[in-house]
């Protein structure tokens, strides 16, 4: 028998964790907003941010649908979007780096595990936040350890599905095994009601038609962003570039091109004053939303994040869907090829294409440093440190490994790093110049 | 112009001038590398399977020397855009486009060749260019059962697609019968019959169903270092988006798999250049005609071929909602 | 009314046949006789049936002498067909006309050319001209023994002879001709003719030789212009097989030639083609020939719908194993193989 007062003080502890989670949040966006050069275009991006994590109110990002519409959670950038939105369904990617999130996490889950993965224990346990709360299904790749066991665990509280994904992509059989995978991941979807009677309706060519086409728009702009973002002055922070993809996880499609669409417009126009930064690229793991703690780190220190290769960054929308026919066939083969074939994520073994990605990228940037940012307790980018370390050496451009978890004590350790890698930048590009 | 409406445009023109280019008076030779089949009476130039053949068929100093310019000019025709004549040109491989297109329209599904399959079916090509190089020999030098090699003149024309399916595009269907003159007409005019039939239900579903069995086009291919056209690749700007395999008529896999080759022209490849046109990466493939490119991949391209309607996505400044598009389709 | 099959009847049939076959014969045998061109060395012209008898260097040897028959100059020589008396003179089969024949030659690119100086008992013409021209060379020659009463009305008409033969000829990097055509239309040398009614844009150089079981158009034309109403008779020169046609309105006549294995020491035969036509208003009478080399057929011939049977069946199973295959993935692809977790197990 739970008396109140256990209920109280549960719910107080709710409330407790909902502010620290909309307060780290909100601090985020201040400081966004601070970076900003008061452009109103972002307005839009940061609004999303702040109704999911500080308002809590994310009826309004997706408007009555939400109510009628299956909401469908899901991790990593496995899972195809588009087949959920042609199956009438909500799509939110629960990728979240709440700190807090990641303490009570830890109530359930190995210390040493990856704390994004932590945090989203946290927040699916700690009811509260409605973005976690309304999915009424969420997929899981089984991309790393931790996201695998955390499908497990997160079974206890809510319906997973798990999307099998080939850890060697490279073979024949993986290639059809990830395909039936997509199919049956079609099939489930056609099939799913929620218990209040919300269900999804049967995928068609012209519903997975259109919502490839939407995908396509997003991506053409989101293209026309990062080209933005080459320029000797790009006129808009890696920070902000960042939350602007990251806001593409809990918006929808249509709405976020058009906005996106009106920002590429009006930074074509911007004119950006000032000396040139030093150019660096975020390599490593991912950085989510509100744990922006390293690029913030790096911009506040003169540095400007030009690139980045994380799947909640640039690497989120890049890869465009290509069916050869217009036919659900071919619209699904095409589906998974996309989400299959061109991911680096390290989870894959071998991944050497990642490096061909890192210096297709380094180049066109004209990256001047590197910072590897590696999570505590994901040993997959750890894996790889070495051999982009090898293959930066022979570019000759420096890097630094940072290695952190979301905890915001060691910011100041991790200052003074990065401070002298910046100022060695600066140094080499002003010799670079004079010699 | 989009390169798929151009080679459907040559595709169509050549199947027009070497089927009926008689009536025009067109006499475009006997060397030439395509199926210009010999048995299409209205034809406007002869596939060079027939000269090989019935050159080594006679087997004397004079048939040889002939053969030999034949060869030289093939080569030479080779050599100019090298197997582009089997994506631009060849009737058979017109036809074959056709009955694709007509399954995409009709719907159905299709099958794809894994290289595993493509592996073990290698062999029948080398087998069919066996036939057309040694069976003439013995036509040639009829030593033992004479009464046979004198039915096997051009062996493997008597074999081919071309001779029943050809004639019956140029509208003449007498070419579809079995051959009751002797045994080994009966055989050969069957094995005809069938190589055929299931070429021609075998395009339908797989796209350019007979040319991974083609003999013509294994001779090709191995002119593809020396030819003048050619597809490469720029790895570095590579994304392995695996979307010019999905496309590619010829399910090579190798384009995009392949790291540290700069030239991607492989054997089975036929310059259709459906994987320059639909790459999304800026640069990353492209077709050269002696090193100038001629055609390179382009994003913007992409993007205007394969989002099927304009709209959205511009200038409608953040303000309002814009009503989801999926939202509208009804449920199917 | 009873009829009964009595002497007088037959009598009167056998009467009635021979006034026919005088009629007929009137015209030919009796009557007129005709001349026609013979290639020299026949045999090598014609493609062997039975080459499969003969042992490797014999084929061998064979083959080089038919091709280079081919692409050699030809000798074709003007014979009498016909064995009587005509126009004060004694006819002999297989001699030369005795006079002046005009003879002459329309070569692939349409230019024609008259022979002259053969001396008369040799009527024998070399063609080609030049060697490179490649296609099919019309021989033809007219020939007038005078005037004689054909019909026996009392009137005398002039009678012409005319012979044709289609020569092929191939060499080896020559070029070919571009109006091979298969008539001379030329009212002053060869008013009457016959000729197969081939598309002369599709068969550049054929139409000389015949398969049996095969129907073959043929066509008469007088002066230019088709021929309605011809009487042609088609003779084997071999085994005496004979067949008589008329044309119809287009001048056109339908052939059919016989499976003939009568003369077994050949594997083909030479059917001559006749026409014979009385232009009353000019008070002409012309006889024309064409030469048609038929061969012996095989045993059997083609089938065109064992041909489309076996099409039909082969796709057929084709079909099918497609269909079964695609069904096989359709189903592969609708089990769901998507694990669902739910309280640490997988829900089934």
């Amino acid at each position: 028998m739970i008396n109140k007062q256990d209920n109280d003080a549960g719910q107080r502890k709710r409330e407790r964790f909902l502010r620290a989670v909309a307060g780290q949040a909100a601090n985020e966006l201040d400081s966004l907003g601070d970076s900003g050069g008061g452009n109103i275009s972002l307005e839009y991006f940061y609004g999303v941010l702040e109704q999911v994590y500080v308002s809590n109110e994310l009826l309004t990002v997706w408007g009555p649908d939400m109510a009628r519409k299956p909401v469908i959670g899901l991790y990593c950038i496995m899972a195809p979007e588009e087949l959920i939105y042609a199956a009438g369904a909500i799509p939110v990617r629960l990728c979240a780096g709440c700190f807090d999130a990641a303490k009570t996490g830890e109530d359930y889950l190995p210390r040493d595990s990856c704390p994004l993965v932590k945090s989203s224990m946290g927040l699916t346990v700690n009811s509260g936040l409605k973005v976690f709360d309304m999915c009424d299904v969420v997929i899981i790749p089984t991309t790393c350890d931790s996201k695998r066991k955390l499908g497990e665990e997160l079974s206890a509280f809510k319906e997973v599905w798990m999307l099998e994904v080939p850890h060697i992509k490279d073979t024949e059989h993986s290639r059809r095994t990830w395909l039936e995978q997509i199919w049956a991941l079609k099939n489930r979807l056609e099939g799913f009601v929620t218990p209040d009677g919300r269900k999804c309706r049967r995928i068609t060519t012209a519903a997975l038609g259109s919502a490839i086409d939407d995908s396509l728009r997003a991506q053409r702009e989101i293209r026309r962003l990062l080209d933005l973002r080459k320029a000797d002055m790009p006129p808009i922070s890696g920070r902000q570039a960042t939350a602007v993809v990251n806001s593409y996880a809990y918006a929808p499609v249509a709405e976020w091109t058009s906005a996106l669409a009106c920002l590429n417009d009006s930074l074509e126009k911007q004119a950006v004053s000032g000396k040139p930064k030093p150019r660096i690229y975020m390599a490593g793991s991912p950085p989510v939303f509100p744990n922006l703690k390293i690029p913030e780190l790096v911009e506040e220190m003169g540095g400007i994040v030009v690139s980045d290769e994380s799947c909640a960054g640039d690497r989120y929308l890049y890869d465009p869907v290509g069916s050869a026919e217009r036919n659900l066939d071919d619209q699904i083969t095409a589906l998974a090829s996309r989400y299959m074939a061109p991911c680096v994520c390290p989870s894959f073994a071998p991944n050497q294409d990642r490096l061909y990605v890192m210096k297709r990228n380094l180049q066109d940037y004209a990256v001047e440093g590197v910072v590897y940012h590696v999570l505590k307790g994901c040993i997959i980018y750890d894996f790889e440190v070495a051999r982009v370390e090898k293959m930066l050496k022979e570019m000759g451009i420096p890097m630094i490994r940072v290695e952190t978890d979301y905890h915001p004590e060691d910011v100041e350790q991790l200052r003074t790093r990065v401070e002298a890698f910046i100022e060695m930048l600066k140094i080499k590009r002003k010799a670079g110049a004079k010699g | 112009m989009k390169i798929s409406r151009l080679r459907w445009a040559i595709l169509a023109i050549s199947f027009v001038v070497l089927m009926f280019g008689s009536y025009a008076g067109l006499r475009l030779g006997n060397a030439l590398p395509t199926f210009s089949c010999c048995y299409v009476n209205t034809r406007g130039g002869t596939c060079f399977m027939l000269a090989l053949q019935q050159t080594i068929g006679a087997f004397t100093l004079e048939s040889m020397l002939v053969f030999m310019e034949t060869l030289l000019l093939f080569s030479v025709l080779v050599i100019i855009i090298g197997k582009a004549w089997c994506g631009w040109v060849c009737p058979l491989g017109f036809i074959q486009d056709l009955l694709f297109t007509l399954r995409s329209r009709l719907g159905g599904g299709y099958v794809r060749f894994t290289e595993s399959v493509k592996r073990k079916i290698a062999w029948i090509k080398w087998a069919f260019l066996t036939i057309a190089l040694v069976i003439p020999v013995w036509v040639a030098f009829p030593l033992f059962c004479p009464g046979v090699a004198l039915n096997l003149y051009i062996p493997f024309c008597q074999m081919c697609p071309g001779k029943y399916l050809l004639p019956l595009c140029a509208g003449n269907p007498d070419r579809i019968s079995v051959n009751y003159e002797a045994n080994t007409t009966v055989f050969m005019s069957v094995l005809g019959l069938t190589f055929s039939a299931v070429t021609f239900i075998g395009a339908t579903v797989k796209r350019r169903f007979w040319c991974i069995f083609c003999p013509l086009g294994l001779i090709m291919s191995w002119f593809r270092r020396i030819s003048f056209l050619k597809l490469k690749k720029e790895d570095v700007k590579c994304t392995r988006c695996e979307i010019c395999y999905n496309v590619c008529p010829l399910d090579i896999e190798d384009v995009y798999k392949s790291r540290g080759k700069r030239d991607v022209t492989f054997a089975d490849c036929n310059l259709c250049l459906k994987c320059v046109e639909n790459c999304p990466e800026e640069g990353a493939l492209k077709a050269t005609f002696l090193g100038k490119p001629v055609y390179v991949s382009s994003q913007r391209k992409f993007f205007d071929k394969h989002i099927s309607s304009c709209g959205g996505g511009c200038s409608s400044c953040g303000e309002g909602k814009k009503e989801e598009k999926h939202d509208d389709q009804q449920a199917g | 009314m009873r009829f009964t099959i009595n002497k007088t009847f037959l009598q009167i049939i056998a009467l009635l046949g021979t006034m026919l076959f005088l009629n007929v014969s009137s015209v030919f045998a009796g009557g007129v006789p005709a001349i026609y061109w013979q290639l020299a060395n026949e045999d090598r012209y014609v493609y062997r049936n039975d080459m499969d008898k003969m042992n490797w260097l014999e084929i061998r040897e064979r083959r080089e002498l038919n091709k280079t028959a081919n692409q050699e100059v030809k000798t074709s020589g003007l014979k009498i067909y016909g064995d009587q008396l005509f126009a004060g003179r004694k006819w002999q089969n297989g001699e030369a006309p005795a006079g002046a024949v005009s003879m002459f030659v329309r070569d692939p690119n349409g230019r024609m050319s008259t022979v002259s100086g053969i001396k008369t008992g040799e009527n024998a013409v070399q063609l080609p001209q030049d060697v490179r021209l490649n296609g099919r060379y019309l021989l033809g020659a007219l020939y007038s023994p005078g005037k004689a009463d054909v019909d026996g009305d009392g009137r005398e008409e002039t009678v012409y002879l005319s012979a044709k033969q289609m020569v092929r000829h191939y060499l080896n990097g020559g070029v070919t001709g571009k109006a091979s055509v298969v008539y001379f239309d030329d009212p002053e040398r060869m008013p009457l003719e016959i000729a197969p009614a081939i598309n002369t844009a599709e068969n550049r150089s054929g139409g000389n030789t015949q398969r049996p079981h095969k129907d073959y158009d043929m066509q008469v034309r007088y002066r230019g212009k088709p021929l309605a109403g011809a009487r042609v008779v088609v003779r084997a020169m071999g085994s005496g097989w004979e067949k008589q046609f008329v044309t119809d309105s287009k001048g056109l006549f339908t052939i059919i030639p016989p499976d003939d294995r009568t003369d077994s020491s050949r594997e083909w035969q030479t059917y001559l083609f006749m026409a014979a036509h009385h232009d009353r208003e000019r008070a002409q009478f012309h006889n024309a020939t064409l030469p048609v080399t038929v061969y012996k057929n095989r045993p059997e011939w083609y089938s065109k719908a064992m041909g489309f049977t076996f099409f039909a069946i082969i796709g057929t199973s084709v079909v099918l194993v497609i269909l079964a295959g695609m069904s096989r993935r359709r189903k592969r692809r609708q089990q769901n193989s998507l694990a669902v977790f739910e309280k640490y197990r997988i829900k089934e």
